[in-house]
């Protein structure tokens, strides 16, 4: 009934558990389904024998005599003692093999395949095997034994994208760990799930998990440098950039802009959205937030510089050539 | 061990539940007797779970449509986040002392707390603690980190309030 309920949810809802698409979620999902048709074969056990009792022991009209007395019965209290003992044995059993088997400890020396680290509010994606940096999209193979590595460059957020099993904490000054199987290529939604400011509600991890191939030519693409402007209106959105301060905290490879406390724009064209998640990636979208990011997205490190129209839209193209 | 112990009758000039005096208010405001003094924890989580249950209809609000402007994300932060201060410590932790405090002397038999100034002192320094925190939001706003207030989301937004405050012109 409840797996019924939850994939009738997951329709509907952007984020659902109903439907795993990773190892870890399968062992997660089965676990949970496990708890939930015990706890709804107790729940229509207890809700029968309520009911049951009741019809069975009323007081009749022909018979007001005093109710049979009795004092206890030692084998319906070992059974009441024993079921409950043998359940939960066997469920603190399954729950210890899913732990080990969604979250094995990670061997000393082992290099991580992908670190994450939660900004307010924003994620950067970097890899270390490619050396390729990125944010907001992450992007992962199909079929692979992926290590995440979760790190917090400011408060603790939480990494959680439910489709892809259990949730990690990225807390400052401490390294956490991830295994991640995706077995399944599509896109995958999820959300910051520690509150960590203004912004939380706007911190969604947008995942695109897709096949070897198709991972290693976008991760080729994202090694490469930034494409150089061409004509006139982007080399002077190019020039703005680097001088008028939004150099001082975004980077684009293959330029002098190599701060991460904004996200990374070496290729910010090529995603489908913009603000982790806030709006779709489309030149009037991002014309909105350089105009005015504190209207945007109230509370975000981006101040508003007050741009002319001109200098803004200059921004904007130079911007949206970054493919 | 054996001395009886005298339990002073309520008078006009130790006034407790049940005894008429002109008093008015004051007999209530400067009282040290348990009763009335737990009767006034209840009073003073009742008032608290009035507010505290506003607040979570505001929550419900905001969060009743996707994408809702009801509240900005500032405020929403501050309501949810004084809302479980609220519920927490001032209605749970005065409903429970309230009952503590009434009951407590009349379950083992004594005729009053053991010291009777410090549980009013108590009282007060609740209902006045709950009003300076409710006093934030006319001062600048509320706390917003969360009722956990985990570090260090408390403290940065201790420093982003001080720039703030420090930048506007």
């Amino acid at each position: 009934m409840f797996i019924f309920i939850s994939y009738f949810f997951q329709f509907i809802l952007l984020q659902s558990i109903g439907n795993p698409a990773s190892y870890q979620a399968e062992k997660i999902n089965k676990l949970f389904n496990y708890f939930n048709i015990v706890a709804a074969c107790m729940l229509l056990l207890v809700c029968f024998l309520v009911i049951f009792i009741c019809i069975k022991f009323k007081e009749k009209k022909s018979d007001l005599r005093e109710p049979k007395q009795t004092t206890g019965n030692k084998k319906v209290e070992a059974l009441m003692i024993g079921i409950p003992t043998l359940l939960l044995i066997w469920f603190f059993y399954q729950s210890l093999i899913t732990m080990n088997a969604v979250a094995s400890p990670v061997p000393l020396g082992e290099e991580a395949d992908i670190i994450i680290t939660g900004h307010q509010w924003w994620w950067e994606v970097y890899y270390p095997k490619a050396n390729v940096i990125t944010a907001n999209e992450v992007h992962l193979p199909v079929g692979k034994h992926l290590l995440m590595e979760m790190r917090s460059a400011d408060v603790i957020h939480d990494w959680w994208v439910p489709q892809l099993g259990n949730k990690m904490d990225l807390v400052p000054k401490i390294n956490n760990y991830l295994w991640l199987d995706i077995n399944k290529p599509g896109k995958y939604i999820g959300a910051c799930s520690e509150f960590c400011g203004a912004q939380h509600a706007w911190m969604r991890i947008n995942v695109v998990a897709e096949g070897e191939n198709d991972f290693q030519n976008w991760l080729a693409r994202n090694s490469k440098d930034a494409v150089i402007p061409k004509d006139s209106l982007t080399m002077k959105g190019a020039e703005i950039f680097q001088t008028q301060t939004c150099a001082s905290c975004h980077r684009i490879q293959g330029t002098a802009a190599t701060s991460n406390v904004g996200p990374d724009l070496t290729h910010v064209a090529s995603r489908s959205e913009l603000l982790t998640g806030l709006m779709k990636n489309n030149e009037a979208n991002l014309y909105k937030w350089i105009n005015h990011p504190q209207q945007v997205k109230p509370g975000a490190r981006m101040p508003d510089f007050k741009y002319g129209n001109d200098s803004v839209n200059a921004i904007v193209h130079y911007l949206a050539q970054l493919k | 061990m054996n001395q009886s112990i005298q339990i002073p009758e309520p008078t006009s000039a130790f006034p407790g539940i049940g005894v008429s005096s002109d008093q008015g208010l004051l007999q209530w405001i400067s009282s040290v007797d348990h009763k009335m003094i737990g009767i006034m924890y209840l009073l003073i989580a009742l008032i608290f779970f009035l507010i505290g249950g506003a607040e979570a209809l505001l929550i419900r609000i905001q969060l009743a449509e996707p994408v809702n402007h009801f509240l900005t994300p500032e405020a929403y932060d501050q309501i949810f986040t004084m809302h479980g201060t609220t519920m927490i410590f001032l209605v749970a932790m005065p409903a429970v002392l309230g009952f503590a405090v009434y009951f407590t002397p009349l379950m083992i038999g004594a005729n009053e707390m053991a010291f009777p100034r410090m549980n009013s002192f108590s009282l007060w320094i609740t209902f006045f603690g709950g009003l300076l925190l409710y006093f934030s939001f006319i001062a600048g706003g509320g706390p917003d980190a969360g009722w956990f207030n985990y570090a260090p989301l408390n403290f940065f937004r201790i420093i982003q309030r001080l720039d703030r405050k420090l930048s506007k012109p």
